[in-house]
């Protein structure tokens, strides 16, 4: 599910939600890479990375010509004079799109949360839903802003740096949402790391989707989906267990070992038949006894012998 | 400097890696160790060195310093150390006239309630933009520590836009280095630090997160470092996986050791 919304399937507001544990920049720069490739004009605001360093991360396929980079990294808050200025004015976002030609747009913010630690979040989430081509249910093609069609727009989030109402706010105004969490499981397929996505997806017909899937990143690579979680890999949290009562329940914990707990008949016949090592049976006895023995004894040179016997003294 | 760390780091005085943010973090013990080694490691690489120290004096970080083979006078002297004794110079700020013309005090926000650090900042950059005559290898920025400036009344995103426009000028601009220390502790309700801490780590390029053991203190193990390595995740290869170090202080240098396998314990 993942591998189609980056390949176009993703539309409206797309919140990329990530943590400490799980950076969410390189699935992000894999979305604009795939727009990029598809034809769209790609307009990045960049405010925690350099131009520098959000390009060299990118995709070389992907043309570059089409990713117009909106640098608020080096300057953002006007301290040497060349800043932008009330950066939760919606007409600043959007101030880089002037000029475009007409056809599909895709808006990256990078990231929505460097903005909304410094500007009021009211105003942040205004500016998001009074978008039209980024409210839930309105189609993209319908909005024109300066002659050019906002088809979606991609915003990074980080998750851990904002209270959950102001989370559950922008999820709500969010077309589809894809939370990064990562895993115990090391390396994945190749060199890429094997991270967890939650995908929830509002389609224009009302319908809701939601997937858990892993997935890895490749260099020049679309995310590779690779397998989803089966089963909880830890005890769900209450609301999950209020959302799918009885999946819990009926998870068997013996399904993911890796050996087998149980025992079955004919295997038990074999495990009682086999002798263990320390058991003396009589052939091992035999065996041992009945062959004899003899001591042999070469004293040491520096010995002390004695020829006396030691206990002719006791007078027993 | 400590040889073992630099190995398990892969860094090496000779080649200083450029443009990195390096986040020292420390939970339930005192981190600053890393905060010497860094300082002795890019005085002996031949960076020029911005050093804002705002919890220790001079003469306590020079003591240290000559432990580890560096004298922090001379470096001053040749140029390659600017250093910002936090204590000093708030002292001349709260009781001190401030002089009519010239430089104003980096730390001149305790004085005006509600200002941001743009004063620390232009002192940082003013202090590592090379100059003509300068032959250091790369400037690197050192803060010590970052809590402290929440402790004299900052607000989380004043530190942050600081932190932010050091690494935009010195880690972007210069091509140097930027190296900031920062007391978490996860239980805390101190959620303004804990937010600065979180914003910090993903900006940061590597994290130390030198931890105390959650068995309380041991003679031989004064703690565990958390070495997490922060790229794109497309680039991660198997050296940039995070791993668990414990390790134990001594006088001049600090053996880092797999957990469980300290020489007392085997």
């Amino acid at each position: 599910m993942l591998g189609e919304l980056v390949a176009g399937a993703a539309e409206g507001l797309v919140l990329v939600e990530d943590t400490v544990d799980c950076e969410g920049r390189s699935l992000l720069q894999s979305f604009v890479a795939a727009a990029a490739c598809r034809g769209e004009c790609v307009h990045v605001f960049g405010f925690e990375v350099s131009e520098e360093e959000f390009r060299g991360c990118l995709d070389p396929r992907a043309a570059p010509h089409r990713v117009q980079y909106h640098d608020s990294f080096h300057d953002p808050l006007g301290w040497s004079g060349v800043g932008l200025e009330a950066l939760g004015a919606q007409e600043s976002w959007f101030q880089g799109l002037r000029g475009t030609p007409g056809g599909a747009v895709t808006v990256v913010v990078d990231s929505l949360s460097w903005i909304l630690l410094r500007q009021p979040s009211p105003a942040v989430c205004q500016a998001l839903a009074g978008t039209p081509a980024l409210m839930p249910g309105s189609p993209g093609e319908e909005v024109g802003l300066w002659g050019a069609r906002v088809q979606r727009m991609l915003v990074l989030l980080h998750a851990d740096l904002h209270p959950p109402g102001l989370l559950g706010v922008l999820r709500s105004l969010a077309r589809v949402v894809v939370a990064l969490a990562s895993t115990s499981q090391g390396l994945g397929v190749g060199r890429g790391s094997l991270h967890l996505a939650s995908v929830f997806q509002r389609m224009r017909a009302g319908k809701v989707v939601t997937k858990k899937e892993y997935y890895t990143l490749q260099p020049g690579f679309p995310p590779m989906s690779v397998e989803e979680p089966r089963g909880p890999m830890s005890p769900p949290r209450d609301d999950d267990t209020m959302a799918h009562p009885g999946t819990w329940l009926t998870f068997d914990p013996r399904a993911q070992l890796t050996f087998n707990p149980g025992v079955s008949v004919e295997q038990r016949q074999v495990r009682d038949a086999m002798p263990l090592p320390f058991h003396f049976s009589p052939c091992k006895k035999l065996s041992v006894l009945d062959q004899g023995g003899q001591i042999y004894y070469e004293p040491d040179p520096g010995d002390d012998l004695d020829d006396e016997d030691p206990d002719d003294d006791l007078d027993v | 400097m400590f040889v073992e760390l630099n190995e398990l780091l892969h860094a090496s005085p000779e080649r200083p890696e450029q443009g990195t943010f390096t986040l020292l973090r420390d939970t339930r013990t005192d981190g600053s160790f890393l905060v010497h080694h860094f300082l002795s490691f890019y005085l002996k690489a031949g960076c020029k060195v911005c050093f804002v120290a705002l919890i220790q004096s001079f003469s306590h970080y020079n003591v240290v310093a000559q432990k580890l083979g560096v004298s922090l006078p001379a470096a001053k002297e040749r140029g390659q150390l600017v250093f910002l004794e936090g204590l000093k110079s708030c002292f001349e700020v709260l009781f001190k006239e401030e002089p009519p013309t010239g430089q104003p005090n980096p730390l001149q926000f305790i004085r005006e309630g509600g200002s941001n650090l743009k004063a620390l900042y232009e002192f940082v950059r003013t202090s590592l933009t090379p100059s003509e005559s300068d032959s250091w290898k790369c400037p690197v920025l050192l803060v010590d520590d970052v809590s402290v400036l929440l402790s004299l009344g900052m607000r989380p995103v004043d530190v942050l836009d600081f932190i932010h426009y050091c690494r935009a000028t010195v880690c972007s601009q210069l091509k140097g280095n930027v190296v900031v220390l920062v007391h978490s502790r996860e239980d805390s309700d101190d959620t303004e630090n804990e937010l600065v801490v979180n914003a910090l780590c993903h900006q940061s390029n590597l994290i130390l997160w030198a931890e105390g053991l959650a068995t309380g203190y041991c003679k031989d193990i004064h703690g565990q470092l958390k070495i997490i390595p922060r790229g794109p995740a497309v680039l991660s290869t198997e050296r940039d996986l995070p791993r668990t170090y414990q390790y134990k202080i001594q006088d001049r240098n600090v053996t880092f050791f797999a957990r469980g396998m300290s020489a007392a314990v085997l």
